[in-house]
């Protein structure tokens, strides 16, 4: 009997230690978020604590502004390295674009931070965002930056990944 | 050992295993950070082969056996699209070994095109090929390539960064072996891309913030090159000079509008070789000419209050050589002029991306030729012949000093001793003397002042060994006569064909025979037929 009680305390606390490891786990931080740490202090420094837990990876912090309108600090993959923005959706609209971190090209990827380039992205968000070259046809089309196809790509997954967000908290 | 410490044992035992057994199960979500440009690690390792292709060749090479090899260290530079200079010391091996061991030689090939794994590609040209030493490396300033960048980065020294391939995944080999026509001189001819352009469908072009105009290369290409070609040659107003094959230039994009215009791209063409402000192409037999990037490339040139580029100047840049050129407007509208007279014409680009030819003061006004299309060689026989002469004393009439071009039309002369005689507008500017007239005849009360360019109606006569007449009819295409008698045509009785610089034109008068007279009772319109008594 008394065999028996230390084999249940033993299990017991093996259950408690794991649920305690499980819960830091769920709770830890995703490889960009490790990555990118200082920018998000930084962001949250700005705007105030943000949820962490948003469902994508891509999607580091995540704001509720108001019933329909939402910030969102988000990441895409450039063409040599990620690129962090601010992203602002309002109702089904995509109305504000900046450029949190950026270290691509000079002269290709760079365009990036430029105005007439993010512009581009300020666009309904239904349909998502889809990138295409030299021409826009579709009102959810996103000239790329010429001669920067991988860096324009990256600002319009991210930019889409929020859109994602933000549709699957609407639908629950 | 006591019971105590047996339970205790048991008991840790127990929750160990617990520990061992659940850690082992559980998934950590802590990978590794996500990369950046990631570290490789030393003794470098790659899954997968480098690929060479074409020509009749195929092999491919592990990129570890590559990593293996001996590898050699060079400083090299490159320069990007904006002229920004990059030195960088690499490792790597050198590509023509290796090719060596295939029994192969890059010189042999006119061009090789490396493939990166992305589908990015540039053609190295042979100029390249048969000059440089080309490395495939994967250091770069003592460090490993960049995740991105692996396995092997291409470099070679003192060259543009665009052939600079990353994530190198294939090499093909390209031989020439069709030559382009040949073309005869006569053949070749300079066609100015702004004018062109017009006529050619364009579309929207987005470069950078600006929505501009792009025509496709392979719709200019078919409108004005009739021979094969196998490459175009581009050269721009920078200087830099690039040689584009068939095949890439007719799938691109020449961007007309804008910054940089023209600018020779494409949707899939890598930035690094677009070619910025171009100001020659030549395919075949054709010299697609930009006059706005010609006056960067050569500097302004002014003549008769008009602003663009010597026309001289521009000939110079092609292949063009004659002693007479024909400038022909896109409706047809046609000036020849001599070598001589290219220096004092200015070709300049409108606000409607056309061109016009304008000449000297000096030169008649039809001489300016707008929506000037093209230039060819002439044979002289319509040239606008500057002479420079005194004028002859005694008369009004004085040498013209240029000779504009006539439509084409002909005089029979009747009456000759050895019978008839056909003038020719050709004939006439080969033999004769054309000359100026100035007359102030009255009509309806007014004077009316014209000028007048022709021949004198006694200098076709002596060339027609008239040594004397007692009279001529003169007679009209609609039958309409004069007839003069010998003492009324005079060195002022003309076969004009200009009136007020402009060539008479229409149809039914090409030649009118005029006179320094106050009134023009003798004159007549529409010559066709001289009657000698």
């Amino acid at each position: 009997m008394k065999r028996i009680k230390q084999i249940l305390w033993a299990g017991i606390t093996v259950i408690i230690i794991f649920s305690i490891r499980g819960w830091a786990i769920h709770n830890q931080a995703t490889p960009l978020a490790k990555r990118f740490a200082p920018e998000m202090e930084s962001f949250e420094a700005k705007y105030g604590k943000g949820e962490k837990n948003t469902g994508d990876e891509h999607v580091l912090l995540r704001y509720r502004l108001d019933q329909d309108e939402e910030r969102f600090l988000t990441a895409g993959e450039g063409y040599e390295d990620w690129i962090l923005l601010d992203v602002v959706i309002a109702e089904q609209e995509v109305i504000e674009v900046e450029v949190v971190y950026s270290k691509e090209s000079d002269g290709y990827g760079s365009y990036v931070e430029e105005e007439w380039f993010l512009s581009r992205t300020l666009l309904s968000t239904d349909p998502a965002l889809e990138l295409v070259k030299y021409r826009k046809e579709l009102s959810n089309e996103v000239v790329a930056i010429t001669g920067a196809t991988m860096t324009s790509q990256g600002v319009v997954d991210a930019i889409n990944a929020c859109i994602k967000v933000k549709e699957e908290t609407e639908n629950e | 050992m006591s019971e105590k410490w047996k339970s205790g044992f048991s008991l840790g035992l127990v929750v160990l295993m617990g520990l061992m057994i659940f850690g082992g199960c559980a998934t950590s979500e802590t990978s590794e950070a996500p990369e950046s440009p990631a570290a490789v690690e030393a003794g470098y390792h790659y899954e997968g082969d480098l690929v060479f292709t074409g020509e009749g060749v195929s092999f491919a090479i592990a990129y570890d056996d590559i990593y293996q090899r001996e590898a050699v260290t060079r400083e090299v530079k490159n320069i990007s699209s904006s002229g920004e200079e990059s030195v960088n010391q690499v490792k790597g091996i050198v590509l023509g070994d290796l090719l060596q061991e295939q029994g192969l030689s890059q010189g042999d090939y006119s061009s090789m095109r490396f493939t990166a794994a992305d589908g990015y590609a540039i053609d190295v040209p042979y100029e390249i090929l048969v000059e440089k030493e080309i490395i495939l490396a994967y250091e770069f300033d003592g460090e490993a390539l960049g995740e991105k960048k692996m396995p092997l980065r291409v470099a070679i020294d003192d060259v543009r960064s665009m052939y600079y391939v990353s994530n190198l995944a294939s090499i093909e080999f390209f031989s020439e072996t069709v030559e382009d026509a040949v073309v005869e001189a006569n053949d070749r001819k300079i066609v100015f891309i702004e004018t062109a352009s017009q006529g050619i469908p364009s579309e929207v072009y987005t470069y950078y913030e600006n929505e501009d105009q792009a025509i496709m290369m392979k719709d200019l290409l078919a409108a004005y090159v009739d021979a094969e070609f196998t490459k175009v040659e581009f050269v721009a107003s920078d200087g830099f000079e690039k040689t584009e094959s068939a095949d890439v230039a007719n799938q691109a994009y020449l961007k007309i509008t804008g910054e940089e215009a023209p600018l020779f791209t494409g949707i899939d063409l890598p930035k690094g070789m677009n070619i910025k402000s171009v100001t020659v192409m030549d395919a075949a037999n054709v010299s697609f000419v930009s006059a706005e990037q010609a006056k960067q490339l050569l500097g302004e040139f002014t003549t008769n209050d008009s602003v663009g580029v010597c026309l001289d100047q521009v000939v110079e840049l092609t292949d063009l050589e004659g002693e007479y050129f024909v400038l022909a407007s896109n409706d047809g509208y046609v000036v020849e002029v001599s070598k001589s007279a290219l220096k004092d014409a200015v070709v300049y680009v409108n606000n409607d991306r056309t061109n016009t030819v304008k000449f000297d003061v000096k030169y008649p006004k039809n001489t300016k030729v707008k929506n000037l299309l093209s230039i060819t060689i002439g044979d002289g026989a319509n040239a606008i012949v500057v002479e420079a002469e005194e004028a002859e004393s005694g008369t009004d009439a004085q040498v013209a000093e240029a000779v504009v071009q006539s439509a084409e039309w002909e005089i029979e002369f009747d009456g000759l001793a050895d019978g008839s005689f056909t003038l020719s507008s050709s004939k006439a500017e080969r033999k004769l003397e054309r000359v100026a007239l100035h007359t102030e005849r009255t009509k309806n009360d007014e004077k009316k002042p014209e000028d007048w360019e022709g021949y004198r109606l006694l200098d076709v006569l002596d060339f027609l060994h008239v040594e004397s007449f007692n009279e001529l009819t003169i007679t009209a295409a609609d039958g309409y006569e004069v007839v003069l008698t010998a003492d009324q045509v005079d060195e002022e009785t003309l076969l004009a064909i200009v009136r007020n610089g402009e060539a008479l034109s229409k149809p039914d008068n090409l030649v009118q025979m005029v006179q320094n007279t106050e009134f023009s009772t003798t004159w007549i319109k529409g010559v066709a037929k001289i009657t000698v008594k």
